[in-house]
């Protein structure tokens, strides 16, 4: 532990020593780092990515004009007592053809013999309802005998969801490539540092260094590089993350959303601070370990 | 505490640099290794380091055929193993004391104990007010002394020394004769590959002669 604790504290004497070099390296690192959380969080955000679908959160029941006296009344309580349903309104064809009017205008249903509107059960869904719950409660409904048709605009909502696992499935191939390019920057880093200490390895390896002595410094360097790359990152995708969450949020409201996710939660972050570290760990151990194996082979 | 039976030794693209080679080197030993360049002394060397393994037959150091450990055990007996180099290998961007330091961390001693001990191997040396210096700002017996230092300072029971006084002028070379000796002297097994003939005789001891990839001794080297 000690050892590991000093390699460490000569990691971090290293990249303060080479400053400019060590600014450039982290820069990386913290873009990829930053630009991975940044996606991570805000996919989360995507309709269809996360628990629930905002798009399918209401339900327009249209009852059959032949029903029993009162059949109506029974349902919407029936569906009250449902969990997950937040409200439930009965709405009579008369008040549906009044609020037509009033947006249509009196002229343009003037010509209408008598009202054409059905009864309709007006049916919010909780947003925290997973989506497959909330397709069977519609398909439950659509089988209801007096239910004529159910209007969830499930195609909208459904093209919405596919755009958003879309963008999901996209956004992991990203930072798949950002997680990529951060280990390709760490194991260059650590090339550079081996070809400059080739003939130390060499010789320390002559005077009896086992493996491990050579691969720890490195290792630790890469899991210091690695761990700073991911704290700086996660700063960066907060900053980018609260003003884009500051500039939509009046869209957002708008839309009846909750807040979307601005940056990664601190545990993530944590976790992605040890993920970092040990990304630059494991790929600086790759860099020691090809470097050990051409000098054993001489 | 050395045994080779019927070893031989070939690189790639070259013939057997060394030959069905059979030796037998007891602890406590001074041997000089004798023969022209390209005779095969380095090698020998090598072999005895555990740093090479053989192409046939069996080298034992330490009671441990070396062809058989895996890397983590060839590198516990390197550790108890210190080489002297004619080219000294020495890290040119750390002081003499940190160059001596370097068998100290391999081996895992505790900083405060391997400073000391540092210390006293760059004083054993001559080397004590000096310990600050970079390698480059020492004369080349210096930097040989600073080599020994290096090598005696885990205190290992078998020292290989690959011509040591290659780059040494004769009042140098005597002076690092007069070391090895010192060394041997407290029971340490020294094996020098040398083609200096005053070097050899300063140090005395069994003389082994390396031509045609075989060792004969040389009464006459040792008498000498």
């Amino acid at each position: 532990m000690m050892r590991w604790l000093s390699s460490i504290r000569l990691a971090l004497a290293r990249i303060a020593a080479e400053p400019l070099a060590s600014l450039f390296t982290l820069t990386a690192l913290a873009s990829a780092f930053g630009l991975s959380m940044t996606v991570i969080a805000w996919s989360s955000n995507a309709p269809g990515a996360g628990a629930h679908d905002p798009f399918a959160s209401e339900a327009t029941l249209y009852l059959k004009d032949e029903r029993p006296t009162g059949s109506g009344e029974a349902l919407a309580k029936r569906i009250r007592s449902i969990d997950g349903v937040t409200s439930v309104r009965l709405l009579p064809r008369e008040e549906s053809l009044q609020r037509l009017q009033s947006r249509l205008g009196e002229g343009l249903l003037s010509g209408l013999d008598g009202n054409p509107l059905p009864d309709a059960v007006i049916v919010r869904i909780a947003p925290e309802l997973p989506l497959e719950r909330v397709d069977a409660l519609i398909s439950g409904w659509r089988d209801d005998d007096i239910v004529d048709e159910v209007h969830a605009d499930r195609e909208l909502a459904q093209r919405i969801r596919e755009i958003g696992r879309s963008a999901a499935r996209l956004a992991h191939s990203v930072v798949l490539l950002l997680l990529l390019s951060s280990a390709v920057v760490v194991f260059n880093t650590i090339r550079l540092q081996l070809a400059g200490r080739q003939h130390e390895i060499e010789l320390v390896r002559l005077l009896g260094a086992p493996a491990s002595f050579v691969r720890r410094p490195f290792i630790a360097h890469g899991a210091v590089l690695g761990g700073l790359g991911a704290a700086l990152g996660w700063g960066l995708s907060s900053l980018w993350g609260s003003s884009v969450a500051q500039s939509i949020a009046p869209l957002v409201s708008a839309w009846g959303l909750p807040a979307p996710a601005a940056a990664l939660p601190t545990p993530w972050g944590l976790a992605a601070l040890i993920a970092g570290g040990l990304l630059g760990g494991a790929t600086a151990w790759l860099g020691v370990a090809r470097m050990l194996r051409r000098i054993d082979a001489r | 505490m050395i045994r080779l039976e019927r070893v031989s030794k070939r690189y790639p693209g070259s013939g057997d640099v060394l030959s069905d080679l059979s030796l037998q080197i007891e602890s406590g030993e001074m041997i000089s290794l004798l023969g022209a360049s390209g005779a095969g002394k380095s090698t020998l060397l090598r072999l005895l380091g555990a740093i090479e393994r053989p192409s046939a037959g069996r080298v034992e150091v330490f009671g441990q055929d070396t062809g058989r450990l895996r890397a983590a055990e060839l590198a516990m007996v390197r550790q108890r193993i210190g080489l002297i180099f004619e080219d000294y290998k020495l890290l040119n961007d750390r002081s003499a004391l940190d160059n001596v330091l370097v068998p100290l961390e391999i081996g895992g001693y505790a900083h405060q104990e391997a400073l000391r001990r540092a210390r006293a191997a760059l004083d054993k040396v001559g080397l004590g007010r000096r310990e600050k210096a970079l390698p480059v700002a020492l004369s080349g017996g210096e930097q040989q002394r600073l080599c020994i230092a290096r090598a005696v300072v885990s205190r290992p029971a078998l020292i290989l020394a690959d011509e040591p006084t290659g780059n040494l002028d004769p009042e140098q070379a005597a002076g690092i004769a007069d070391m090895l000796r010192a060394f041997h002297a407290v029971g340490t097994t020294i094996v020098v590959a040398t083609h200096d003939p005053v070097f050899r005789k300063r140090l005395a001891g069994r003389v082994l002669r390396i031509g045609s990839g075989q060792a004969v001794e040389d009464a006459a080297g040792a008498d000498a």
